[in-house]
């Protein structure tokens, strides 16, 4: 981070070019997508500290051929922090809160949790939040409360806060977690969660949660990870999730939004606006209950390659990832991959709308 | 306090250094070695790390590290393509924390031999607090410095480096070279320190290490200055990692 009177602060710029290539056989196909099958997203992106003070924003800007294209300013974080006592801290201010152990799927990050259905998110906004927290040497208790606010331009559009415990020991090897966590409609959610290092080499880790929201679902996470002295590791992740659809949910979808398609000359305003919320499903953190990630990758000097396989047994469907990460000198990094939905027309991947997505990141960091 | 005692450990090894036979114990001797890299028990120190590849200098890489009795380190990662990333070392136990990430990870042991330069090389700058040692030879000398020859073996969990054979000055002990080998027996690297004179004080100031796993890899670490500096036990505990009012205690 560059130091100057007005704090540390470390810039960074990154364009992110995306190819979407489209499944046309797709019940939810609709020649509206072409119009984002190039996109370019720009980030200028400025983090700051100074005495206790922590700012990041954003200036995005989003070009799609033939789509409304934006420019955004966004204040994704700003907080202070400050000890209280030897042992208590507070912070306050919008912050990320993300708790999770897992690598694809966090159960516990159940007041925010990141996209997976995109190749390149843009960072998440932090939340309003006031978190006062008790450290020990080897634990933590935090009281936590938040207060998402949705904004539509300078409209608010809804707000949902919520108070959560979050308990945290580390213990040689592991490191053990519990979260319990009230909405303002007086929901319940609880769970917990432990990573353990097992030799030199080896990692298990398992998360669980319960929402009481969900009908009493369940959503849970157990891997191994494994690391080689070469610098090559490897990751085997089974993902429940009990708020996702099951096959039968999605053969029916599948059945409605083909029959709206049917009808799309008959009754076109209001067959498109169904066929855009039946979309939405993909939108989920999971697509089916069961989920299975296979990862391998190498931590190389330079180059880091990585290839992700995400399997959804109950359908044979799966997204397939290739990765490859590269340093530019001192302060460049770019980033290649491609993303392939694979599964038998009747899978939730083998319908989604895209085939295949290339996409690339080039970041450069600067002092200002 | 700690100075006055490094002084009098020399004063004291030096009534026994014309002798073989009377030399003190390997311990006594690595407690020694540790002072040239390392002058204070609690200390910030900040470094650079230049990687070659092919005798090119391929990228540098700049680091604060603050360490602490008790097997306890803090490498605050400061280049600008790493800014916001450290790693965590207390025992045989790591933990890392990416750039704009709130969630602390524990890593294992072989993660941290990974990346630029092995974070334990920066990170860990004794050798007392997690090795044994044998005399192997008492009377030897390294590229015509007269040396004393030690086999250390870890007696911890966690070490970067499973074995160590260490050349070590006969007259002050300073640190002059080292082999570096990991759990299976693989020599990993070889390391060579440059001391100078200092605020009065001979310390070690850069290392050298060449990769003989990637032979074509040289790294220099330079460790740009020491100054002792002492950070609250709570800034050890992982969770506390996601907190960024560090300099508030400085």
């Amino acid at each position: 981070m560059a130091s100057t009177a007005w704090g540390d602060s470390d810039w960074k710029l990154r364009l992110l070019p995306e190819y979407h290539h489209f499944n046309e056989q797709s019940p939810f196909y609709s020649t509206n997508s072409l119009s984002r099958q190039r996109q370019l997203r720009g980030e200028l992106l400025l983090q700051w500290q100074q005495a206790g003070w922590t700012g990041e924003g954003a200036l995005t800007t989003q070009f799609a051929e033939a789509a409304d294209n934006e420019a955004q300013l966004k204040l994704q974080e700003l907080f202070y922090e400050t000890s209280l006592s030897d042992d208590w801290e507070i912070s306050l201010g919008k912050k990320r809160l993300g708790w999770g152990v897992g690598y694809g799927f966090r159960p516990l990050d159940l007041l925010q949790r990141e996209p997976r259905r995109m190749v390149q998110p843009p960072l998440l906004d932090g939340i309003p939040s006031i978190i006062l927290e008790k450290f020990s040497e080897t634990g933590s208790i935090s009281l936590i409360y938040t207060n998402d606010i949705q904004w539509q331009g300078t409209a608010i559009t809804d707000t949902r806060s919520a108070g959560t415990l979050r308990w945290y020991q580390s213990l040689e090897e592991w490191d053990l977690l519990a979260i319990t966590s009230w909405g303002e409609g007086g929901e319940l959610a609880g769970g917990g969660g432990f990573s353990r290092v097992l030799g030199e080499a080896w990692k298990i880790y398992t998360e669980w949660l319960y929402q009481q929201s969900h009908r009493g679902a369940w959503q849970s996470v157990v891997g191994l990870y494994w690391t080689g002295a070469s610098g090559l590791n490897g990751l085997i992740e089974y993902g429940y999730d009990g708020t996702a659809y099951r096959t039968q949910d999605w053969q029916a979808l599948f059945d409605l939004t083909q029959l709206q398609r049917n009808q799309l000359n008959t009754l076109p305003a209001a067959d498109a606006t169904n066929l855009n919320a039946n979309r939405q499903v993909y939108t989920a953190p999971n697509l089916l209950r069961d989920n299975l990630l296979l990862r391998l990758a190498y931590d190389g000097t330079r180059h880091d390659p990585a290839i992700e396989w995400l399997l959804t047994p109950a359908d044979g469907g799966s997204v397939l990832t290739l990765l490859l990460e590269s340093e530019i000198g001192n302060r460049q990094l770019l980033r290649l991959g491609v993303r392939n939905y694979l599964g038998p027309s009747d899978s939730a991947y083998g319908n989604l709308t895209e085939d295949w997505v290339l996409f690339a990141t080039w970041q450069t960091a600067f002092e200002w | 306090m700690s100075k006055l005692l490094n002084y009098l450990i020399i004063i004291f090894l030096f009534g026994y250094a014309n002798s073989v036979a009377s030399l003190p114990e390997v311990a006594t001797i690595l407690k020694v070695a540790d002072s040239f890299r390392l002058p204070t028990a609690t200390a910030r120190v900040e470094t650079l790390v230049e990687l070659y590849k092919n005798e090119v200098l391929e990228k540098s890489r700049e680091y604060r590290v603050y360490l602490k009795p008790g097997r306890r380190s803090l490498v605050l990662f400061r280049s600008p393509q790493e800014a916001g990333q450290k790693v965590l070392m207390v025992e045989e136990n790591f933990w890392m924390l990416m750039p704009n990430s709130r969630r602390p990870i524990r890593i294992t042991p072989i993660q941290k031999l990974l990346g630029e330069a092995a974070t334990g090389d920066i990170a860990t700058l004794t050798w007392s607090e997690y090795y044994s040692g044998t005399l192997v030879e008492a009377d030897t000398d390294y590229q015509g410095t007269p040396a004393l020859s030690l086999a250390l073996d870890s007696k911890v969990k966690g070490t970067t480096y499973a074995h160590i054979d260490l050349w070590v000055a006969r007259d002050d002990y300073a640190p002059l070279a080292a082999d570096l080998y990991v759990q299976s027996g693989k020599l990993a690297k070889q390391a060579k320190f440059i001391t100078e004179t200092v605020a009065g004080q001979r310390r070690v100031v850069r290392m050298t290490l060449l990769d003989r796993l990637q032979r074509q890899r040289r790294t220099e670490v330079k460790m740009l200055s020491v100054t002792a500096a002492e950070l609250p036990d709570k800034y050890f505990n992982p969770m506390f990692l996601i907190r960024n009012n560090l300099e508030e205690t400085e």
